[in-house]
């Protein structure tokens, strides 16, 4: 022990005695080099000769940590060891209790994070450092409030498997942490203690009284009380057998203390000189000692103590699942969660000022103690103090994550957060649903969208055929305005313009339409519908006689659909048109190439025929396409031009003519030309009468025009039938208003009539009246030789005074 | 004319328009809940 002013190894000089721990005297000293205040403390003797490993010994010197004293160095001499490191001015929460009383919790839980975090720091070192004895003596307050951990046992460090704590703080301790030998002989002494302690203390508040037991329904150790395992061996109360079974870890130390002690049997010798566990076995199977009786010996064990415990199933204040719990924690050694459960009694204390006992059982839980405290302070000091270690936190980074988290073990935190869940839940279930039920509308929306477009198209299409051309424009373009992508509604319009003989409007359109495209064309049936809608507008311009932009126009379906023979066609029968007979033959080869029809075949040739004026190979070409075709239109149009081809031909066909006709003006599309070609054909052929009947059929029908009418009355006045082309020409003005030649009819009409009278009952007022009419609408940009024939008969008749 | 894909995109927008309403009423309750639960916290712990 050293004096007040010795110096140790030349450095430390000491200043004082702080006092004598568990494990030795613990000096103040005086730095001399680094001239600041240390504390030195001489270690176990176990330490003495693992200084030499220099690892251990840098891992100890090099931890830094805000709430533990830093260690500086070992010093050994002769006889111990010293550990030398910071000096921590304050005082102990020990004896900040004994002042203060109990602790608020908001006050403790901020020493406890400290704490913790310093536990952490230790429990993180490789290997782990095992502090073992935390304990309100070992946790000193300094002047700034924050809290330092001392006094950690600086031996585990050396030997990490040598976790058999040589010092026990009484109430602090964990269970594994005691020898069970000392356990159970301690507990044993304890309960032949009790009867002359006088029973149970009263549990308080307020300071820790000074050097009495700490109880809650126990008889306790005292206040300071420190057991070393040497001690609980020298209690007397500790059999040989039990010595050498504790001792499995430490036999010689074991044997040693129990030799000296002089409480050891032969047996005991034998078995602990073996340091073998069947000695141990051996005593097991003797019956137990049962302790209420205080003075019972078992059969055969006379060297086992009155009242001695061998499990804490003997004991019936325990209820059997703590006793077997016990039973298997005890001595089990000190590894990190043993300083939880120090931790955690230490927090008990501070907050209850109630010191745990070692009687474990007898501890109430904190909620159970009559101090405010929280539900996440109370669950933590419970989880530290689970007597199996298995259900402490493992660690001090486990306790520090809890500490610093201790909200989350609120209920009324975690029932915010359960109520934030489920609303999050709920929110995102109506998001998720609504989100469903739109994309799942919107696609089924677009589905029937695209159902009824096509079921329009249909229609459109059944009301193009029926002729319903109005009806189907309507139709059409409610669908453009409902779905403007798509290309087949503006096609059909196109169609439905190009079939009612719109031709104008058709271009206009077409060319509105293809300009500023809103549709698209993505598919290849897209793109053969352009190629379609080209190929209206181009027959449109072919229809109005403009074969140059028809031809233009049709050079871009080919484009865009460039196997269909049809657009061949057109472009030849364009290039006939335009007098160019060898472009029309190219054309022509193309389509055939791409196969085109026989029948279509036929009709492009007798046109390129007719434009050629090769007019009667070109009715042999028509006639053919007739015979052989099955399509309407080709048909309807190889009639309509062979009619024509016909009418170039002459009178030396005109027999032939008039078979043709006579056999085809039935032809629907093709009546009313073909007719009217046949009564001019026999008309011309002095055949007036079926001429005149022709054109009455026609009058009759409705689908006369002004110059059907024109020649019925021709024929009927040159028949001698004056009032019968009276009438026709009186309707006429009716039908014909504008017309200036239904008043020159009527002149030479009744001019005829006149003439046919006697002289004296002539009068040609009615003439010069109708001949004055005629002139009044005829216009100067025609010009009509009946009209000068006219003027000359009025003038004729005014030279002869018919007319004055 | 009602069809089914009509009815399911106004009963998403219904759907759409009652949670953002739920979600305004339940960031204000939890802001009040969540300030009442601080307190709570700063008073205890």
């Amino acid at each position: 022990m050293f004096q007040t002013g010795d110096v140790l190894n030349e450095t430390y000089r000491i200043e004082e005695v702080l006092g004598a721990g568990g494990g030795g005297e613990v000096y103040k000293a005086y730095h001399l080099r680094i001239k600041t205040d240390v504390a030195v403390k001489r270690v176990k003797d176990d330490v003495k000769g693992k200084l030499d490993d220099r690892a251990e010994v840098d891992v100890l010197k090099n931890l830094r940590q805000t709430y533990l004293p830093r260690i500086y160095d070992f010093v050994s001499n002769e006889t111990d060891v010293y550990t030398v490191m910071d000096f921590i001015p304050g005082q102990n929460l020990k004896q900040a209790a004994k002042q203060h009383g109990p602790f608020d919790q908001k006050q403790v839980l901020k020493w406890a994070v400290q704490l913790s975090e310093a536990l952490a720091y230790l429990h993180a070192q490789k290997p782990a450092v095992i502090h073992s004895d935390i304990k309100p003596e070992n946790i000193m307050l300094q002047p700034d409030g924050n809290i330092c951990l001392i006094d950690f046992n600086v031996s585990l460090a050396f030997d990490e498997n040598a976790r058999k704590a040589t010092g026990i703080s009484v109430g602090y301790a964990p269970p594994e942490q005691y020898h069970s030998v000392g356990m159970y002989g301690y507990i044993s002494r304890l309960q032949a203690d009790r009867p002359a302690q006088g029973g149970v203390q009263a549990q308080g508040s307020g300071p820790i009284p000074q050097g009495g037991g700490q109880a809650h329904g126990s008889a306790q150790a005292q206040d300071d009380e420190q057991v070393s395992q040497r001690e609980l061996l020298e209690s007397g109360t500790v059999s040989a057998f039990t010595e050498t079974a504790a001792a499995s870890g430490t036999v010689s130390a074991f044997t040693e203390t129990a030799a000296a002690s002089g409480t050891v049997s032969a047996f005991t010798e034998t078995a602990a000189a073996s340091g073998t566990v069947s000695a141990f076995t051996e005593t097991e199977d003797r019956p137990a000692r049962q302790p209420k009786s205080g003075s019972e010996q078992p059969a055969g064990r006379q060297e086992t103590p009155p009242g001695f415990l061998t499990s804490l199933t003997q004991l019936s204040e325990v209820d059997a699942d703590t006793a077997r719990l016990l039973d298997s924690t005890i001595g089990q050694g000190v590894d990190e969660r043993s300083d939880v459960y120090s931790l955690g009694a230490t927090l008990y204390f501070l907050l209850t000022g109630v010191k745990p006992s070692s009687h474990y059982w007898e501890n109430r839980p904190i909620e159970q103690q009559k101090v405010p405290v929280s539900e996440g302070m109370a669950h933590i000091i419970d989880t530290c103090m689970q007597l199996d270690p298995a259900r402490r936190y493992q660690n001090g980074g486990e306790l520090h994550y809890a500490l610093t988290h201790i909200r989350e073990l609120d209920s009324r935190y975690k029932a915010h957060q359960r109520k934030r869940k489920g609303r999050i839940a709920a929110l995102a279930a109506m998001y998720g649903a609504a989100a469903v039920l739109l994309v799942s509308g919107f696609a089924l929306r677009r589905r029937e969208i695209s159902n009824t477009y096509s079921s329009a198209m249909l229609s459109a299409e059944t009301l193009i055929s029926e002729g319903s051309y109005d009806e189907a424009q309507e139709l059409l373009s409610s669908q453009i305005a409902s779905v403007p992508s798509r290309i087949d509604a503006y096609a059909k319009q196109i169609e439905v313009l190009y079939r009612s003989g719109d031709y104008e409007e058709c271009i206009r359109y077409g060319r509105e339409v293809i300009n500023a495209p809103e549709y698209k064309v993505s598919t290849e049936a897209d793109r053969k519908i352009l190629a379609d809608m080209y190929y209206l507008i181009g027959n449109a311009y072919y229809e109005r006689d403009d074969y140059e932009n028809a031809s233009r126009v049709l050079e871009l379906a080919i484009r865009y659909d460039p196997e269909n023979s049809n657009y061949y066609r057109d472009i030849a029968l364009c290039s006939a048109k335009s007098g160019n007979a060898e472009g029309a033959l190219e054309y022509l080869d193309t389509a055939i190439s791409k196969g085109l029809a026989e029948d279509s075949v036929s009709l492009i040739e007798g046109e390129i025929l007719y434009e050629q004026g090769e007019y009667a190979d070109a009715v042999e070409k028509f006639t053919r396409a007739i015979q052989i075709t099955a399509s309407d239109s080709v048909r309807s149009r190889a009639i309509a031009l062979c009619a024509a081809a016909y009418r170039q031909l002459g009178p030396d066909y005109e027999e032939e003519e008039i078979r043709f006709l006579e056999q085809y003006r039935g032809t629907a599309g093709a009546g009313t030309v073909l007719t009217e070609q046949l009564a001019e054909v026999l008309a011309s052929g002095g055949r007036a009468g079926e001429a005149a009947g022709l054109y009455e059929e026609l009058v009759r029908g409705g689908n006369a025009s002004f110059r059907t009418y024109e020649n019925l009355a021709l024929l009927l006045e040159r028949d001698g039938r004056f009032d019968a082309a009276q009438e026709i020409l009186e309707q006429m003005l009716e039908l014909f208003p504008a017309r200036y030649e239904t008043y020159k009819r009527l002149a030479f009409l009744e001019a005829e009539r006149q003439g046919a009278l006697a002289q004296e009952e002539r009068d040609y007022y009615k003439v010069k009246e109708y001949a004055d009419l005629a002139e009044g609408l005829y216009g100067s940009s025609t010009e009509d030789t009946e009209m000068d024939r006219l003027r000359s008969l009025i003038e004729d008749l005014r030279r002869s005074e018919w007319l004055d | 004319m009602i069809t089914l894909g009509t009815v399911c995109i106004g009963a998403g927008a219904v759907l759409a328009a009652a949670a953002v309403v739920c979600t305004f009423v339940f960031v204000s309750r939890d802001r009040k809940e969540q300030a009442q639960l601080n307190t709570y916290i700063e008073k205890t712990y």
